[in-house]
């Protein structure tokens, strides 16, 4: 034994010790390896938002609202507004329903916003400001929440007015954003109103009750779709 | 020199060498299975869940295509089922048609609607849920909109699902790979 070690140089004693700590550690490797491990999977919340960086860049020309999209929404929903000469995110400039302010915009560009409907808001005319310069859409946008029990259903060239409340006056429907719209004075003892054969799709509706105030309804989305 | 001193010598110089000898088989061995772990742990992490075949398409127009379409397990109220998606890295969120928000326990009315803005500027909206699939053995809670469109396609988009997992469209093998 001692013989051997004597005979051991430097060199030959690093070559004995890569040969032995390899066979000590190749069994221990194998252990790990054969065992399962527990991976975590990371959820998709967890990437965190970058802040956004606005560029701000006020409207070259004279701002016009083309239309809006959809005529109705719950808090949490996106809305489109399209036009022409909205600027990119100008500075003092929002959209309001009614005089509730929005502070959620997922897209400000010049022909194109999309909001988000805040809490609590209700039912009231979509107003686009930017800087002193204001403008309103003449048709009320109808904000509903999950206490509505109002429903206007729309299928088979009818409407059907469900839980209606008493004070309802009339029923306002645009074929087209720029039609005149088709007006249905309701009768309290009638709840399907027959839609003329002219009208093919509807693009606006709103409810208004006695004092000319927009009284809000749930409507279900693809009985709107074009 | 006499030789009780060269004997001490000798003592010395192999006590020095097993030193040696112990301490870099101690290195050795530390730094074999400090390399190993980190090796076979990452292999382990990069564990393969599916490999299955791209799916071959004829087109009128530009011939065959070979899609990335799997069938995977979607998990419904009465358990998992069996539909066919498709792995658009394209798309920012999965989306399923509307008709599938009911299966899923899910009233479109209540759920969220997010605007999308497509093929010449023109917008649609959907209605955002989550849904829970099985890839492999693996069970994965991902977002999921719903389109207004009646059978539009089944896709898997990136939320969730592509930031998650390791997928490789590898068309020169014809196959799809997904590792956890």
């Amino acid at each position: 034994m001692f013989k051997f070690i004597d005979s051991l140089s430097l060199k030959k004693i690093i070559t004995l010790s890569v040969i032995i700590s390899s066979l000590l550690s190749i069994p221990l490797l194998v252990i790990y390896a054969l065992n399962p491990i527990e991976t975590t999977n990371s959820s998709a919340s967890s990437v965190a938002g970058e802040p956004k960086i606005f560029k701000h860049t006020d409207p070259v020309g004279t701002t016009k609202i083309s239309g809006i999209k959809p005529f109705w929404g719950k808090a949490g929903d996106e809305v489109v507004v399209w036009g022409e000469n909205f600027g990119e995110y100008p500075i003092n400039s929002y959209i309001a329903i009614g005089n509730a302010k929005i502070t959620e915009y997922s897209k400000w560009e010049d022909n194109q916003i999309v909001f988000t409907v805040p809490q609590n808001s209700t039912s009231g005319k979509i107003s686009l400001s930017i800087g002193n310069y204001q403008l309103t859409w003449d048709k009320a946008f109808n904000v509903f929440n999950t206490n509505t029990q109002f429903a206007l259903v729309f299928n088979n060239k009818k409407i059907t007015l469900v839980n209606y409340p008493e004070n309802i006056s009339k029923v306002y429907i645009w074929q087209t954003l720029y039609s005149e719209p088709e007006v249905f004075e309701v009768d309290k003892g009638q709840t399907v109103y027959e839609i003329p054969k002219t009208i093919n799709s509807i693009e606006w509706v709103s409810v208004e009750d006695e004092n000319k105030v927009g009284i809000p309804f749930t409507v279900n989305p693809l009985e709107f779709t074009d | 020199m006499d030789n009780t001193e060269l004997e001490k010598l000798n003592d010395n110089n192999r006590f020095i060498k097993v030193m040696v000898l112990v301490f870099s088989i101690s290195l050795f061995t530390i730094l074999y299975i400090f390399v190993g772990v980190k090796f076979i742990t990452a292999r382990k992490k990069q564990s393969l869940l599916l490999k299955v075949p791209l799916r071959s398409l004829q087109y009128q127009t530009i011939g065959e295509t070979y899609e990335p379409i799997l069938e995977i397990q979607l998990k419904l109220p009465d358990g998992f089922h069996k539909y066919d998606f498709l792995l658009d890295s394209g798309a920012t969120i999965s989306s399923l048609p509307y008709e599938m928000a009911g299966k899923l326990n899910f009233d479109i009315m209540t759920l969220p609607r997010i605007a999308f803005t497509g093929y010449g500027n023109s917008t649609s909206f959907a209605y955002q849920g989550s849904m829970t699939i099985q890839v492999g053995n693996s069970e994965s809670l991902i977002p999921v909109v719903f389109t207004e469109s009646s059978g539009s396609k089944y896709l898997i988009g990136r939320k969730g699902f592509f930031e998650n997992y390791s997928i490789t469209f590898n068309h020169k093998d014809n196959t799809i790979e997904i590792k956890k």
